[in-house]
């Protein structure tokens, strides 16, 4: 393995200005981070706990080992995207371990609107579903969900996606081995009683968890017919009469306890399918990486310098670094764990894309998983490179990418847009995980080139109509539009839209990708079949 | 097999107004398939001609055999969604033969906005490969679109389901053999490139088909050069220069003709895998569906009179006819092609829901396809029903039906509302095709009862405040919700969103079957696995 060597000057004023903005992202990420963990209002958090219920975030602390890394997917999912309810969308889901093997959890947030389920809610559901499906991680569902959010039915009801999904998933992981478990700590109707039912097992709480198909006051519309909740969905009821829950437990702790037990129980966990290397810190710090991201987006980033502070030892086995330069190939170890990096290094070319390609070959054939260091403009434009044939390159690239059937991860560092985000293993793609550092930025276009090209449009009116406009009009013209796209480009609303699994800081990097390399690593390799290459 | 007996008077009163009610919806069908068949302004057409292009459609019938059907899905999708958009979302997409073998097209419509891609465009795309793909039948992408629409980024940039997807499916499908020919009429930027690039074989039509990851204008903002469309990208020079496209054809026609000759040569098409009988017409006429399905949502219809209708021969062999009787299930042949038949006649309790597990159960194990015929209000609630263990009986059933991998489909005949539109095979779990008669309609609840509901919750807060409202501001807060809910639950709804595939007339059904199950008999068999099933 040859070590990275690094250029970079802490001393130097650049590197303060860059670091000073990193900061500043930083400190702006743990705030929202903060704003996503606290749940409902304090005054709903409040009657919650004066019916001897956890908070949510207490069931899932107490169901975890000690010690145990809670990785959360789609923390600030749905921010600002309803009213009256905080980021996360009703529901907090996240990888843990329990009794030493790791599950994929799935929590209702009671304290937002009664836990009940809006578009998000169930798009968050559905991706937590997705990759417990792809690791064979068991799935712990505790709820305690009034259902489905009536006004957004459009989002939650009749498409793929939504909350037929969500059981669809359960049932299909149930088919293949996958333990479906879930906890009733309340009242959960009509949609919200079929996900319990339709897990393996079911652990019911007494007094406080109920499940009924409709609710006494549906049924009194229905058929004049007077109940309570106990009598027609309660805990005992369905664990002596109905049969439709399994376990029956006096307390939220004592159904934890219950949930632990069960899982002890479940087949051993599988074996790591990677040999693991001499897991080595990089030999440049980490947190050096704040202070060599350009603050300036205009400003490239040498790629390399990152590289070297993300993977042990800074060891990179570079594969054809004198070709193609603007894409770094290699392979390397981050805590031990085997990894192919692809990382832009500037804009793709016909050489970046064919070395990319041959690169994934080789990873596939040797089942080393992917990581996509994302940080580019874009691919190549013009009649040279077109007539060198970069759409073909660009192809091959793609077919090697999309055909990948090894883990595959995307991390976007800095730019993404165009073909290129697709490239580098957009969402489309369906990379194991999604990530973005908060200095990511991705769209169709950057803020100034859509302004450019919205004013290049309108110009080619005027001038087809004889008429003209000032440069003042022009400017007025241009800027909502550089708003609009400098919005859309955050990695925040990628993560509110969970177009990104979530939005990590450099210093974090390595841990998550260890974490989720474990998880990946203890599944069966799939051959890849890569598609045609268009030569 | 059973002949099936009828008791439906035709010169009945009650007939003529159901059947005159009917006749109204068909003549509206008629009206919105006209509307969608005629693609961008006469402008946007005529100027298309101007060029020596045929139009999309023309495109789409000279590449059919003679007399080949086209089965088109997502027909209305968009319908009413973006301004200046006709129904169809930009796009063409079915299933004809071409060669003799029944292939998928997806047909840029270049009359309508250049045809961009707004959100709806990806979504249909996206539907008719994944249909390509279960069926294993070469794709022929007909393509001329000026690539993403810019305004629409959210919805075909970022996410999975998208352009992204758009891309990855078409190498998933080479990786597996399943062709992918492209044929490139006019320009195609960007995104619009590489969808043929990505394709196994593709055809450029000279001094009419372009293709470059930028166009001119872009290319002028990035480096100045100046360059017209044919140097940068034309079909001459990307067929001898750059050797990005594989055939030059020197008109529309011409690159027709070279498609059918390639799919004259993709090899064996595959055997059918059930054994067909000849067809036979029902022995009570199908027309007089119009008359029975009753008019007023409020009664209900005998839906035994309808599968008479739609069976070969009426001829029908029932499964436990005595026992949950609100839900038909048995065997007859459609169109020749065994089938098992699921049809709700009126609603679902918890016998009907583990009769209908025994039967899909029966079903996979004997590789015979399902038909679930949708006419529900919903599962039955109520202290009896919860206490029987309904939950757990209608898991069993969404455990069968989710997992069953046998073809289904799903056909809404009326109403189809909360558990029992996910139960009865909802678009969540991907039927191999969603139809809706015109007089089908879906939602979370019906309109009546959601109205009364949010009346409820209403009624609850006056009593908590000490207030009250009239008999007539309780109406008045109801009518809105009744009528928005009328509107969501609309097939039309449905078909512009694509949470349906198409919208039948009654008298299609039998011949949109058989063709739907003529292309699923070709595909191999999968053996079915079930979850646990909840006893």
């Amino acid at each position: 393995m040859s070590v990275l060597s690094s250029h970079v000057s802490t001393s130097s004023e650049e590197f303060a200005i860059n670091r000073a903005a990193y900061l500043a992202h930083i400190a702006e990420l743990k705030t929202r981070r903060s704003a996503a963990s606290v749940g409902g209002s304090e005054k709903a958090r409040a009657l919650h706990r004066s019916r001897g219920q956890l908070l949510p975030r207490e069931r899932i602390s107490a169901l975890l080992d000690p010690g145990s890394p809670f990785l959360e997917f789609g923390q600030m999912a749905g921010e600002g995207l309803y009213e009256g309810v905080p980021p996360g969308a009703t529901v907090i889901t996240g990888i843990g371990m329990v009794h030493g093997r790791a599950c994929m959890l799935i929590v209702n947030e009671a304290t937002v609107k009664g836990g009940t389920m809006f578009g998000m809610t169930t798009k968050r559901h559905t991706r937590a579903q997705q990759f417990a499906w792809q690791h064979r991680l068991p799935c712990i569902t505790m709820v305690q969900s009034g259902g489905g959010f009536l006004p957004d039915l459009a989002n939650i009801f009749p498409d793929e996606g939504q909350a037929g999904t969500i059981m669809y998933n359960q049932v299909r992981m149930s088919a293949e081995g996958i333990a479906q478990i879930a906890i009733v700590h309340g009242p959960s109707t009509a949609g919200g009683a079929y996900i319990p039912a339709l897990c393996d097992e079911v652990v019911i709480i007494r007094n406080q968890g109920a499940m009924f198909l409709g609710s006494p006051q549906l049924v009194y519309a229905a058929t004049k017919e007077v109940s309570d909740i106990e009598s027609l969905g309660g805990a005992l009821m369905h664990s002596t009469i109905s049969g439709v829950t399994d376990h029956l437990a006096e307390d939220d702790s004592h159904a934890l306890a219950i949930t632990r037990d069960i899982v002890a129980r479940l087949e051993p966990r599988p074996k790591l399918r990677w040999p693991l290397g001499k897991a080595e810190p990089p030999l440049y710090d980490p947190a050096e990486i704040y202070g060599l991201f350009s603050a300036d987006r205009k400003v490239p980033n040498n790629t390399r310098e990152i590289v070297a502070r993300l993977v042990d030892g800074s060891e990179l086995q570079e594969f054809k670094p004198l070709f193609g330069e603007t894409l770094i190939c290699g392979f390397a170890n981050i805590h031990g764990y085997p990894i192919g990096i692809l990382a832009s290094n500037g804009v793709m070319f016909p050489e970046s894309a064919v070395k990319g390609a041959h690169f994934m070959e080789l990873c596939c054939k040797r089942d080393v998983p992917l990581l996509f260091l994302v940080d580019t403009p874009g691919f190549m434009v013009g009649t040279t490179v077109e007539r060198a044939g970069i759409a073909k390159h660009g192809a091959k690239f793609m077919t090697a990418m999309a055909s990948a059937n090894v883990p595959k991860y995307t991390l976007i560092t800095g730019a993404s847009y165009a073909a290129a985000y697709m490239a580098m293993c957009g969402r489309g793609f369906s990379p194991h995980c999604m990530m973005m550092w908060p200095t990511a930025h991705a769209g169709l276009m950057g803020p100034d080139q859509a302004a450019t090209t919205m004013s290049m449009v309108r110009e080619n009116i005027h001038q087809r109509e004889g008429s003209s406009w000032t440069a003042e009009e022009r400017a007025n013209y241009e800027a909502p539009i550089r708003q609009e796209f400098s919005d859309f480009v955050s990695p925040y609303n990628y993560a509110r839209n969970l177009w990104c699994d979530m939005v990590i800081e450099p210093k974090e990097t390595r841990e998550v990708m260890a974490l989720l390399l474990d998880l990946a690593g203890r599944t069966k390799a799939i051959p890849t079949r890569m598609g045609v290459f268009r030569m | 097999m059973a002949l099936m007996s009828s008791r439906v008077s035709s010169s009945s009163e009650d007939f003529r107004l159901n059947r005159d009610a009917y006749v109204a919806r068909i003549d509206d069908l008629w009206q919105r398939r006209t509307a969608a068949s005629l693609g961008g302004s006469e402008r946007a057409r005529r100027l298309h001609k101007e060029r020596k292009q045929l139009l999309p459609r023309e495109r789409v019938s000279a590449l059919l055999d003679p007399g080949s059907p086209f089965l088109e899905f997502s027909h209305l999708a968009g319908e009413g969604m973006y301004e200046g958009v006709p129904p169809g979302g930009s796009i063409i997409t079915g299933v004809g033969l071409i060669s003799g073998r029944p292939c998928m097209i997806m047909a840029n419509d270049a009359t309508v906005k250049g045809g961009t891609y707004y959100g709806i465009t990806c979504k249909k795309h996206v539907r008719a490969q994944r249909f390509a793909w279960q069926h294993r039948l070469p794709c022929i992408t007909l393509v001329q679109s000026g690539g993403a629409n810019l305004p629409d980024q959210p919805n075909v940039f970022p996410d999975w389901g998208q352009f992204g997807t758009i891309f990855s499916n078409q190498i998933r499908m080479s990786g597996e053999g399943i062709a992918q020919i492209a044929t490139v009429h006019g320009t195609s930027t960007a995104g619009g490139a590489y969808m043929p690039a990505l394709c196994d074989q593709n055809i450029i039509v000279r001094n009419q088909g372009r293709m470059f990851l930028g166009g001119p204008q872009l290319v002028y903002a990035a480096t100045k050069d100046v360059v017209d469309e044919e140097t940068l990208g034309g079909g001459e020079m990307h067929s001898s220069v750059s050797g990005v496209t594989d055939y030059l054809a020197e008109s529309d026609g011409h690159a027709i003709a070279i498609v059918r000759d390639l799919v004259a040569n993709l090899g064996t098409p595959a055997e059918q895998r059930w054994k067909v009988l000849p067809p036979r017409p029902p022995k009570y006429d199908p027309k007089e569906i119009y008359g029975i399905v009753s008019r007023d949502t409020r009664v209900p219809t005998d839906n035994r009179e309808i599968i008479a209708r739609l069976m070969d021969g009426s001829e029908f062999r029932e499964f436990k006819a005595l026992y949950g009787e609100t839900l038909i299930c048995g065997w007859g042949r459609m169109m020749g092609f065994e089938v098992g038949i699921l049809c709700n006649n009126g609603v679902l309790f918890s016998e009907c829901a583990s009769k209908a597990a025994h039967f899909i159960d029966i079903c996979c194990k004997r590789d015979i396809p399902l038909i679930f015929m949708a006419d529900v209000t919903g599962f039955m609630v109520g202290r009896e029903a919860e206490e029987a263990g309904i939950a757990k009986h209608g898991a069993k059933m969404i455990t069968a039906m989710a997992c069953a991998e046998v073809p289904k489909y799903t056909l809404i005949i009326g109403a189809s509302y909360g558990a029992g539109y996910l139960a009865m095979c909802g678009r969540a779990f991907k039927p191999n095709a969603m139809l809706m008669w015109p007089s089908g309609r879906a939602a979370i609840m019906g309109p009546d009862q959601a109205a009364t509901t949010l009346a409820m919750v209403k009624d609850d807060i006056h009593k908590r405040e000490g207030t009250t409202w009239t008999p007539e501001e309780r109406e008045a807060y109801m009518a809105p919700t009744r009528e928005n809910f009328e509107k969501f639950a609309n097939a039309y709804n449905f078909a512009r969103h694509t949470w349906c595939d198409m919208v039948i007339d009654p008298l299609e059904t039998r011949t949109v079957m058989g063709l739907l199950l003529e292309l699923a008999g070709r595909s191999p068999a999968q053996p079915t696995e079930f979850g646990v099933f909840r006893m």
